[in-house]
């Protein structure tokens, strides 16, 4: 036990000889070890650490993603698709619709037609004189009312002057007798006689008839008239009876048909007149009945009816053709007495049409004049030729439209519609290349308006004049306009409106088939180079499109209120245009690997740096002149972060670039390519030894002899930035 | 090395045990060194190393050799404290990889093991050993081309490439017997006395372990300011459960001498050829890795790219990885070896040898070495050692030993230093033996 204690173990007499041989192999100091393992062999290692390489394309810089090669084979940036709906539908009219004139006269009121009339002698008395001896006449006794005399509608004549007519008398006798001397005279209320029958000088006993008849023309009758009879029998002692009847014709004989009196003047009472009579009101607005229906939004018919008569009229018209709420429209027209000389008094009604259909063909207005009086009132020719005049006019929005719609018979299928938007500034990005577009100098050489205008009317539309214009802006949104209220239309250099003509290729107008969209491109540069322009340097512009839209083609369709036409216009700018002197920049960062050493590494690297230096290769495949310079830094960077003003930075010597070789169109034909080399020391390098740095490119176009690029999508530069080091090893 | 240094300071730390009495031959000066021990021990690997004992016995032995062509321990140790004061940068390792040498790239190689001998001459011309022992060989290589991506930069050539770079373990575990069968003195009292020794030993694999470019001529790896491009593969082939490999493996080898020896003249020629045989290795785990990228930047090989068959998004670093491939058994050759000795002794005093062990490439590869020893015998049974190392890959060794070559009683203790002497040296190796004869 004791010589256990007294005696080291094998492992403990291991670890103390490792221990001394250990102890004797430690360096004294951590410097020491430093200059231990660095006195080997003196090497300089080479290393090369690629700053950035990259390819950055031009078209890389816009901000959008959104572009597309143009047909002329640049880099389109394609700007916000903007739209412009113009109502096509809401501007459908038909103003001062006219109506047919239309009168109707009152005549009736002049043909009267009296109740006959007659008297009967009764049987002469005996003679009372000397036998032999000649009795005296005997008068006659009436048998029947007076004539009186109404026209058909029943208004009672108060007098008259007879224009054209007869009394014709039929006198028959039956007594045994014969009669002699017969006289027959015709009285009025006043007991004036009017006419005298021719006397008769006998007529024969036993049913002598004697017809005969007096013409009343120019006989001014008062109430009523009542024929006044007498005869003679001589000695002779009658029995039986010698009746008289009197008849009011307009021809001297008892032939039918029969036919009353024609006045020249008449003074009724009790009138109460009334007419009917239709008639096609709009058969002469061949505009309308061009159209098969026809819905009325808003608008009326205006009514005006004249009158002569010396009575009140109320006239009652049915719109037959014309239906509100499935219903005939009826209206009732009052015009007030006229003077009785021939002038007229009017009346008007309005008579609204919101919600009616119309049938333009089948309108037919049927008219129920009534003129209506308790009093007495004169008619003449004067007062009932043409005592009724009626006429209309309308205006009416319109609903809808159907039927073949022809606008060269219905021009109001042809409308002006105009509406614009403004061009909002977010619309137009062009990203880095925004200042150079925004300047002046610059102008847009390759510009297009692809339009997609899309009909949702049933019916075939046509743009006609149609185009799309820039306007500004005032304060308040509104469209500027020039004295006058025309719309203030950017202009080009000679003062002419920028206008953009929406027509199909090769043609005057754009067509739109029913419920249809088309698609146009129109070469657009001067106007899109305006409003980007103007978007570009703040200032409010809206796209306007104005001009006209044409529905129908004849073909049966149909077009509602709310039908429209809408032009959505996505514009494409073509990057083609001539670069301000200044040029334009563009910057990217870009996070690096570095030699993924820590920063004790890294510097301790970095102060064994022999030599340092950067290679630049550059290639140019823009049509513009280039200058491009890189920095670095340590660490990794935001995008935003300006990396040539951030503490710390490295900036390397810029390298220049002529412009590549372009085309007549700007085009590149072949690329520039140049390298350049500078010197970096050790401290430029410590950046890149990090575990990752971040490279900021700056690259400037500058333009080209002629001052135009147009800018491929395969445009791009080319920059390889790689540094060289060499760094020292062992040796120490 | 570490194991190597210990053994070394356990030469140096251990006492001396009180010498016992000796016989020592009295004929001629040459033939008076106990001819038990004419045959110097080495730090190499030397199946017949006991087969020559003096008179039956036991012997128990362990040793080891390992060295770099590039580190010393000074280095180690320097790079070891700067690692512990966390001053280990970037400079450090370019200076480290400035000490490869150019053209060579960094190679190690180690032997070692442990042994127990039963055995002893049976008669005047035989000699009959048994044997089990546990051995260890070990190499590796970094290709120059593959050291040279650093220690060059990548702005000095295209590209790099692993080449033939390497590393390799294996532990055995064997049983045998070896016979020598003596001749002579062969025409004369002073003719040459022929030895012819031939050995069996039944082995079987604890660890194996062997990993290597599966790429011929190492793949390539370029990484040039515009684009990186590594068509790399990788294979590592070990046994992750050496007790089941120790159960289910076997091998066998054989082991041959020759040996011409003329006593009284004090000089001697051998050749052996050792370790001739297989070894089927079972349990090896097989993983490999395979990388082809092409890239324009490093950065792309963290980007993270969805797999839709996993269902997950990985980048290229996070798949390199060694992935298993199989599990398979292998048949291996044993590290051979190949020696030439000669040795001269020319009175009792002073033995000088100088062998020649030819290098062994493959799997478990070292150089060509020279070891050349000197054995004092100032006092005859307590010899004192000598010698340089030269050849190998770290450069001139120094050797030195001391030894007890008693009749009953034999101990060894030696050193040696590779590369240099001391904080110098790139390497070491140790040996301990302690034998009683009966």
């Amino acid at each position: 036990m004791e010589r256990s204690q007294g005696m080291m173990s094998l492992d403990k007499w291991i670890a103390c000889g490792v221990a001394v041989l250990v102890a004797a192999c430690e360096p004294a100091s951590i410097t020491d070890a430093h200059n231990q393992l660095g006195a080997g062999r003196k090497d300089t290692l080479h290393f090369t650490i690629p700053i950035t390489q990259d390819s950055f394309r031009i078209a890389d810089f816009l901000s959008k993603t959104d572009t597309l090669t143009t047909a002329s084979g640049v880099v389109g940036v394609k700007l916000d698709a903007e739209s412009v709906k113009v109502n096509v539908g809401q501007q459908l009219k038909f103003n001062n619709l006219n109506f047919d004139p239309f009168s109707f006269g009152y005549g009736q009121m002049l043909s009267v037609s009296p109740v006959s009339t007659g008297v009967t002698l009764p049987s002469p008395p005996a003679p009372t004189g000397a036998p032999g001896a000649a009795a005296p006449p005997i008068a006659g006794v009436t048998t029947q009312p007076p004539a009186r005399f109404t026209t058909a509608q029943g208004s009672t004549l108060v007098s008259a002057t007879v224009s054209a007519g007869f009394a014709v008398d039929s006198i028959v006798n039956n007594t045994t007798c014969t009669a002699t001397n017969i006289s027959l005279a015709i009285n009025d209320s006043t007991g004036a006689p009017r006419a005298n029958f021719p006397l008769i000088a006998s007529l024969a006993a036993g049913g002598g008839l004697k017809v005969d008849s007096v013409t009343l023309a120019a006989v001014t009758v008062s109430g009523f008239l009542t024929p006044v009879a007498n005869a003679s029998f001589g000695v002779c002692v009658p029995t039986g009876s010698l009746s008289v009847n009197v008849f009011f014709r307009n021809r001297p004989s008892l032939a039918q048909p029969v036919a009353g009196l024609t006045l020249a003047s008449v003074t009724l009472s009790n009138v109460n007149e009334s007419f009917t009579s239709s008639y096609s009101a709009l058969a002469s607005e061949a505009r309308i009945q061009a159209v098969d229906t026809v819905v009325v939004s808003s608008g009326t018919f205006t009514i005006t009816a004249q009158n002569r008569l010396p009575v009140a009229l109320t006239d009652t018209l049915t719109l037959n053709g014309i239906k509100k709420a499935g219903a005939t429209v009826v209206a009732v027209l009052t015009v007030p007495a006229a003077s009785g000389t021939g002038t007229t008094t009017s009346g008007v009604l309005n008579i609204d049409l919101a919600g009616a259909t119309i049938e333009p063909t089948n309108v037919n207005v049927a008219v129920k004049g009534v003129a209506k009086t308790a009093g007495q009132a004169t008619f003449s020719p004067t007062v009932t030729n043409n005592a009724v005049l009626v006429g209309g006019t309308g205006n009416l929005v319109i609903q809808s439209l159907a039927g073949k719609l022809d606008p060269t018979k219905t021009p109001e299928l042809t409308v002006a519609v105009q509406n614009s938007t403004e061009m909002p500034s977010s619309s137009v990005d062009f990203g880095d290349f925004g200042d150079a577009v925004k300047d002046s100098a610059t102008h847009l050489n390759d510009a297009t308006a692809s339009l997609t205008v899309r009909n949702t009317a049933a019916t075939p539309l046509a743009l006609i004049n149609f185009t799309l214009g820039a306007v500004q802006l005032d304060a308040a949104g509104n469209l500027k306009t020039k004295a006058g209220g025309a719309l203030d239309y950017e202009v080009d250099a000679a003062g002419q409106p920028i206008l953009v003509s929406i027509v199909d290729p090769g043609k005057t107008t754009l067509a739109i088939a029913r419920s249809a969209t088309t698609s146009v491109a129109l070469p657009s540069a001067p106007l899109i180079d305006r409003v980007v322009h103007l978007v570009l340097n703040k200032t409010r512009v809206a796209i306007v499109a104005a001009g006209n839209a044409q529905a129908g083609d004849a073909a049966q369709s149909r077009i509602i209120s709310t039908d429209n036409v809408a032009v959505t216009f996505a514009l494409t700018v073509g990057l083609d245009f001539n670069l301000p002197l200044a040029g334009v920049a563009f910057t990217r960062n870009q996070a690096q690997d570095g030699a993924s050493m820590e920063s004790k590494d890294a510097d301790e690297i970095a102060g064994r740096i022999i030599n340092g230096g950067v290679t630049a290769s550059v290639t140019n495949g823009t049509p513009f002149g280039l200058t491009v310079n890189v920095a670095f830094v340590d660490g990794t960077k935001d995008s935003t972060v300006d990396i040539f003003t951030t503490a710390g930075h490295v900036t390397l010597d810029s390298v220049a670039l002529a412009a590549s070789t372009v085309d007549a169109q700007g085009r590149v034909t072949q690329a520039a390519v140049t390298n350049a080399s500078i010197t970096m020391s050790g401290a430029q390098a410590r950046p890149l030894l990090g575990k990752n740095f971040t490279v900021g490119v700056r690259i400037r176009l500058k333009p080209a002899a002629g001052g135009r690029g147009a800018i491929r999508p395969t445009d791009q530069v080319k920059i390889f930035v790689r540094a060289l080091l060499d760094v020292r090893g062992g040796a120490k | 090395v570490n194991r190597a240094l210990a053994a070394a300071a356990l030469l140096l730390a251990t006492p001396l045990a009180p010498l016992p009495a000796q016989a020592v031959p009295d004929s001629s000066q040459a033939a008076r060194t106990y001819s038990g021990y004419r045959r110097t021990p080495t730090f190499r690997f030397d199946p017949f190393r006991h087969s020559f004992t003096p008179a039956w016995g036991f012997v128990v032995a362990a040793g080891g050799a390992a060295a770099n062509n590039t580190f010393t321990l000074a280095d180690e140790e320097a790079a070891r404290l700067l690692q512990d004061k966390d001053s280990l940068g970037a400079g450090d390792v370019l200076d480290m990889l400035g000490l490869v040498p150019v053209g060579a790239g960094l190679t190690g190689h180690m032997t070692g093991g442990g042994s127990f001998f039963l055995g002893g001459p049976l008669g005047s011309h035989l000699a009959l050993g048994f044997e089990a022992q546990g051995d260890a060989f070990g190499s590796f290589k970094l290709n120059d081309s593959a050291v040279a991506l650093i220690r060059d930069g990548n702005n000095s050539r295209p590209d790099f490439s692993l080449g033939d770079s390497h590393g390799s373990g294996l532990v055995t575990a064997s049983a045998g017997a070896h016979l020598l069968i003596k001749f002579g003195s062969i025409g004369s009292i002073d003719g040459m006395r022929l030895t012819l020794g031939g050995g069996y030993r039944y082995l079987r694999p604890v660890i194996y372990g062997y990993g290597r470019s599966s790429i011929t001529n190492g793949g390539r790896i370029a990484l040039t300011s515009d684009s990186v491009i590594a068509r790399i593969g990788l294979e590592s082939d070990y046994t992750v459960d050496p007790e089941t490999t120790a159960r289910n493996g076997k091998g066998s080898a054989l082991d041959f001498l020759v040996r011409a020896e003329w006593p009284t003249a004090g000089f001697a020629l051998e050749a052996m050829v050792a370790n001739i045989g297989t070894l089927t290795v079972p349990g090896v785990e097989r993983r490999t890795l395979n990388l082809n990228v092409a890239t324009t930047s490093i950065a792309a090989l963290n980007e993270k790219k969805f797999r839709p068959s996993v269902g997950d998004s990985v980048s290229i670093i996070d798949t390199l990885e060694l992935h298993v491939k199989d599990t398979t058994v292998l048949t291996i050759d044993l590290p051979r070896i190949v020696r030439f000795t000669a040795s001269e002794w020319a009175n009792s005093i002073l033995q000088i040898d100088v062998s020649a062990t030819l290098p062994v490439t493959g799997e478990f590869a070292t150089p060509l070495a020279v070891d050349i020893g000197t054995t004092w015998r100032l006092i005859r049974t307590i010899p004192l050692r000598a010698g340089l190392v030269v050849g190998g890959s770290e450069g001139i060794g120094y050797t030195g030993g001391i030894a007890i070559e008693g009749r009953v009683l034999y101990f060894q203790l030696s050193g040696q230093s590779l590369g240099g002497l001391f904080k110098n040296a790139k390497g070491g190796g140790a040996r301990i033996e302690w034998g009683v004869f009966f």
